[in-house]
C-alpha cells in the first residue's frame, strides 16, 4: 500500500514526514550509519501503481521505503531530482557464467540450479545497475533444451549469492528454437566424438521436451525409470514450478504453447507458461491469449529481425500490451548504453505505449512473473527501497538516469 | 678422518660443509665413525658425526629469526638449535657464511609428473595416488634443488574434479615424505570441459555435494579431518562457492589457483582454509601480489606455489618476494615458504622449520631469502647436500 497525503499543506505533511520519518536525515544529507538510509525529492514520482505523485519525498530507512509523502517541499538534506521510478527489474537479463552455467552432458537438466553459476564480483552487475536495473533474473544460458532453474538477484549489495538472492517464485528455464541445436553435431558426416549430443534440429528440441514430460509423468508409475529432474518436471506440472520458455520465432513461441496444451490435454497438469524473448509473441495474437502465458520480450533489435530469424517492429510491446497480455520489456545484457532498459521503454512507447505501460513493462508486471513483487517493483512503504533517479520525465530520449538506489543504497549518486 | 667421513655416506655433505664456506674447526676430537651407513637412513646412529652449524641469522620458518645460532644436525636431522650457545662436545663445528632457512616447500607442483597426473577419460578418480608420478630420476628434480626446495606437493591439475591423492616428495633424496597427503579437487572452471561430464558449475557441485555428501572412502576421511583437500579454484566466486562447499562439509584443507583473493578472504578464514598463492609472474603488475598481502593480513594461512615445470621453480621464492614488495612481512613471507606450507602440506611433523627432531632440510642463502639479490649456495635434504652454488661464483660480476 502506498502511504499518500493527498490534499494536505506542506506544513502538515511535513509534520507527517516527521513523525513517520525519524528516519528524515539530519541536516546535511547525512545517511544513515549504514548508507541505506535517505531522503529523496522529486518533482514526480512514480510509483508503478497508476500513480505519479508530484513533488513528493520517499524516505528511505535501513533500506526500505519507510514514507512517501507528496506535495511538499525537499526536506534539507534530501537528495532532489527531477523524477524517481522503481528499480527496473530485468526478467531476461544474461548475466551467468557462459557456458559453464548450463550442463550440457543431457540435454534435460531442470535439477539443476543457476546459483552456483553466477559471480557476484562480475562488472556486469555494475553495468546492470547502473542503468536503473536493481534486480535481475538470470537463467542458465540457452544451449540445453531444460537448462535449469534461474534466481532472481539484486544488482548490488554484498557480493554474495545469498545476501543478493530476492526469493521468489521458482522456475524451471529452457529454450525452443535453434540455440539448443546448434554447435551440437554435424549436420552430415560422421560424428566427432561421442560427445556429440543430439538435438540437431528444432524438431529435436521439441522431442526433448515431450519425453522429458511424459518421462517424468511414467516415472511416477514405474520406479526404476526415475531420472533426475523428473521431480522438477513433475512440480512444473503441478503448478509448484512455473515454465520459463526462450522462444523468439512465431514457430517457437507455437510450440511452447502447444507444449503447454499438450500437457493439460494428457491429464498431466496445468503449466504456468513464460514466454521469454517472445520477440514474434504478436504474431500469433489468439493463441498466446488463449495459453494465459506471460510474455518476456527481447530488446528491441536495430533493424527489424533478431534471433533465429524473429522480427519485432517497434510496436510489438503495443500489441502485446492490446491483447492484455502480461507482458515486461527486457535489455537482456545490452552493453550499448542506447539500448538498456530505460531506451526499451521509450523503443516501446515510440511504438505505441504509454508511459505507464512501458513503467509496469519494466517494474512491476517482471516482478510479478518472477513472484517478487511483495520486495520489488514499486515504490510502495514497506518494499525495498530500490529506486531509479531522473534528471527528466522517464524514458524520454533527453532524460537520463542520474542515480541509482539497491536498497538503500547509492549505487549511482546523483549528487554532482 | 676426512676419508671416513667422506666414506660414512655423510661424504658429500660434509665435504661441502667443509669446503667453500667456513673453516671447520673440531671442538672434540669425533667419535669414531662407522663405514658406509649413510646418515640419512640411519637416524641418531650414535656412531653419526654430530656437526654444529654456527651461522650469523637462522630463519627458523615460524617467522622468528636466530642471530649467532648454531644448528646442532646429526643423522639427518636437526639435534638442536639455539642462540648464543657453544657447540656440544664431540660436534663439529662448521662456520657458515649467510643465512640458514629451511629448505623451500611449493605447495603445488607438477614436477617430473607431466602427462603421468591426469587421466583424460576420468575425472573423479578419488584414490589416484600421486606419488607414483614422481620419478626421482626425472631431470626437472634437480632444478628444484637448486632452488632451495626440499619438499614438493606433487598434486593433480585442477582440470580434474576429484584429481587424487597429492603426494609431499622431496626432490633432494628422492623419497616421498608423505603419501596421500592431500586430495586434489577442482573446484573452478578449469576443472569444466566442453566434452567431459561435467560442464557446469552446476553439476560440479551438485556431484562434489554428492560425494561428500556420501562421505564414503576418502571423501569420508575428508569429512573426518584426516585428509586435508588442495582445492583449485580461479575466480572469487569459485573461491565463494568452494569455501562454502568446505564449510558445509566441514573439509579443511587450502585454496589454489586464484588471483583475487583479497574480497574474499574472510569467506576463507571463516571456513577454517589455508590459500596457496601463486604463482605470480615476474614483470606482472597484475593485483596477484597485493591480494596475497590482503588475505595474509585477514588472518589467511598462506602458502606458495610455483606449478613447475609449466614455470621455473625459481618462481616460488620470486612469488614470495613480489609479496614482500606488495607489503607482506619478511618474516611472514618465509613462514609461508616453510612453516605454513609445512603445515598445510600436513608435514609440519617432518620439515618446514630448523627446529629440533625434524629433518635437516636447510637452505644456505648469502642474504636475506626474500631478498633477490640472495643466492642460494647451498641445500641440504635430510642432511644431504643436494646442491651447492659453483664456486666463486659470488665474487663474479663485480665489487661485492
Amino acid at each position: 500500500m502506498i502511504f499518500t497525503l493527498p490534499i494536505m499543506s506542506q506544513f502538515v505533511a511535513a509534520l507527517a514526514i516527521a513523525a513517520l520519518a525519524s528516519p528524515l536525515p539530519a541536516e546535511g544529507a547525512a545517511p544513515g550509519a549504514d548508507g541505506t538510509s535517505w531522503t529523496v525529492h522529486a518533482k514526480a514520482v512514480y510509483t508503478s501503481t497508476g500513480q505519479v505523485l508530484e513533488n513528493a519525498a520517499v524516505v528511505v530507512q535501513d533500506g526500505k521505503i519507510r514514507a512517501i509523502t507528496p506535495g511538499i517541499v525537499a526536506p534539507r538534506g534530501a537528495l532532489e531530482v527531477e523524477a524517481v521510478t522503481a528499480g527496473f527489474v530485468e526478467a531476461g537479463s544474461r548475466i551467468h557464467d557462459g557456458f559453464f552455467s548450463v550442463e550440457q552432458s543431457t540435454e534435460v537438466q531442470p535439477q539443476r540450479a543457476i546459483a552456483d553459476s553466477l559471480d557476484p564480483f562480475d562488472v556486469r552487475w555494475k553495468r546492470l545497475a547502473d542503468s536503473g536495473v536493481t534486480t535481475a533474473y538470470v537463467a542458465p544460458l540457452e544451449r540445453n533444451v531444460i537448462g535449469g532453474q534461474g534466481l532472481a538477484v539484486k544488482t548490488a549489495g554484498e557480493p554474495t549469492v545469498a545476501a543478493r538472492t530476492v526469493p521468489g517464485r521458482g522456475y524451471v528455464t529452457g529454450v525452443i528454437g535453434s540455440l539448443p541445436s546448434s554447435g551440437n553435431s554435424p549436420a552430415f558426416g560422421r560424428p566427432t566424438s561421442f560427445y556429440n549430443r543430439r538435438p540437431t534440429t528444432r524438431m529435436g528440441v521439441e522431442w526433448e521436451w515431450r519425453k522429458a514430460f511424459f518421462d517424468a509423468v511414467a516415472a511416477k508409475r514405474i520406479p526404476e525409470r526415475e531420472f533426475d529432474g523428473a521431480a522438477q518436471l513433475r512440480q512444473v506440472l503441478a503448478g509448484e514450478l512455473g515454465l520459463y520458455i526462450t522462444a523468439w520465432a512465431t514457430q517457437d513461441i507455437r510450440t511452447a504453447i502447444f507444449l503447454k496444451e499438450e500437457l493439460a490435454r494428457e491429464g498431466f497438469g496445468t503449466v504456468q507458461l513464460v514466454i521469454e524473448a517472445a520477440a514474434e509473441a504478436w504474431k500469433e495474437p489468439k493463441l498466446l491469449v488463449r495459453s494465459g502465458a506471460a510474455v518476456i520480450l527481447p530488446p528491441f533489435p536495430d533493424q527489424g529481425r533478431t534471433q533465429d530469424q524473429s522480427f519485432m517492429p517497434l510496436d510489438a510491446a503495443k500489441q502485446v500490451a492490446d491483447l492484455g497480455v502480461p507482458f515486461a520489456l527486457s535489455a537482456q545484457d545490452a552493453r550499448d548504453p542506447g539500448a538498456r532498459m530505460a531506451a526499451q521503454a521509450g523503443f516501446a512507447m515510440r511504438g505505441g505505449l504509454t508511459r505507464e505501460q512501458a513503467l509496469v513493462a519494466v517494474t512491476l508486471t517482471p516482478a510479478r512473473i518472477l513472484g517478487i513483487d511483495a520486495r520489488v517493483g514499486s515504490i510502495e512503504v514497506g518494499k525495498d527501497a530500490d529506486l531509479v533517479l531522473w534528471n527528466g520525465a522517464p524514458f524520454e530520449a533527453t532524460s537520463g538516469i542520474v542515480g541509482v538506489l539497491v536498497g538503500g543504497a547509492l549505487v549511482k549518486d546523483p549528487r554532482p | 678422518m676426512l676419508n671416513n667421513l667422506l666414506l660414512s655416506g655423510f661424504g658429500p655433505g660434509l665435504l661441502a660443509l667443509l669446503s667453500g664456506v667456513g673453516q671447520p674447526r673440531v671442538a672434540t676430537p669425533l667419535t669414531p665413525l662407522t663405514p658406509l651407513s649413510p646418515l640419512s637412513t640411519s637416524p641418531a646412529s650414535v656412531d653419526a658425526p654430530t656437526l654444529a652449524l654456527h651461522v650469523a641469522r637462522v630463519h627458523v620458518g615460524d617467522g622468528t629469526v636466530l642471530t649467532n645460532a648454531t644448528v646442532v644436525v646429526r643423522g639427518g636431522k636437526v639435534v638442536s638449535v639455539g642462540e648464543n650457545v657453544p657447540p656440544p662436545e664431540g660436534a663439529l663445528l662448521v662456520e657458515l657464511e649467510g643465512e640458514l632457512s629451511p629448505g623451500l616447500i611449493a605447495l603445488r607442483d607438477f614436477s617430473t609428473a607431466r602427462g603421468e597426473n591426469v587421466d583424460s577419460t576420468r575425472n573423479i578418480m578419488p584414490t589416484a595416488d600421486l606419488a607414483l608420478a614422481f620419478d626421482k630420476r626425472h631431470r626437472d628434480v634437480a632444478a628444484l634443488s637448486a632452488e632451495g626446495i626440499t619438499s614438493v606437493v606433487l598434486a593433480a591439475p585442477g582440470s580434474e574434479l576429484v584429481g587424487g591423492l597429492a603426494a609431499v616428495v622431496d626432490p633432494g633424496s628422492g623419497e616421498v615424505t608423505k603419501r596421500k597427503a592431500l586430495l586434489c579437487i577442482g573446484a573452478g572452471t578449469r576443472a569444466l570441459s566442453f566434452n567431459r561430464y561435467p560442464t557446469s558449475t552446476a553439476a560440479q557441485y551438485a556431484e562434489l555435494d554428492e560425494l561428500f555428501g556420501a562421505g564414503e572412502s576418502v571423501y569420508g576421511q575428508a569429512k573426518q579431518g584426516g585428509l586435508p583437500l588442495l582445492i583449485d579454484v580461479t575466480d572469487r566466486a569459485d573461491v565463494q562457492r568452494a569455501a562454502a562447499f568446505a564449510k558445509r562439509h566441514g573439509l579443511k584443507g587450502a585454496l589454489v589457483g586464484a588471483i583475487r583473493w583479497g574480497d574474499v578472504a574472510a569467506a576463507v578464514k571463516d571456513a577454517g582454509l589455508a590459500i596457496v598463492v601463486g604463482p605470480i609472474q615476474i614483470g606482472g603488475f597484475g593485483p596477484a601480489a597485493a591480494e596475497a598481502v590482503r588475505a595474509a593480513q585477514a588472518g589467511v594461512k598462506i602458502g606458495f606455489a610455483a606449478d613447475s615445470p609449466d614455470n621455473h621453480p625459481a618462481l616460488l621464492r620470486a612469488t614470495a618476494a613480489q609479496c614482500v614488495r606488495a607489503g607482506m612481512a619478511p618474516g611472514a613471507a618465509v613462514r609461508a615458504l616453510t612453516g605454513d606450507a609445512a603445515s598445510i602440506a600436513g608435514v609440519a611433523d617432518r620439515t618446514g622449520r630448523v627446529a629440533a627432531g625434524l629433518e635437516a632440510d636447510l637452505v644456505l642463502w648469502s642474504g636475506a631469502p626474500t631478498d633477490l639479490t640472495s643466492r642460494i649456495l647451498k641445500v641440504w635434504s635430510d642432511g644431504q647436500l643436494v646442491f651447492e652454488a659453483a664456486p666463486n661464483a659470488s665474487s663474479q660480476g663485480g665489487q661485492e
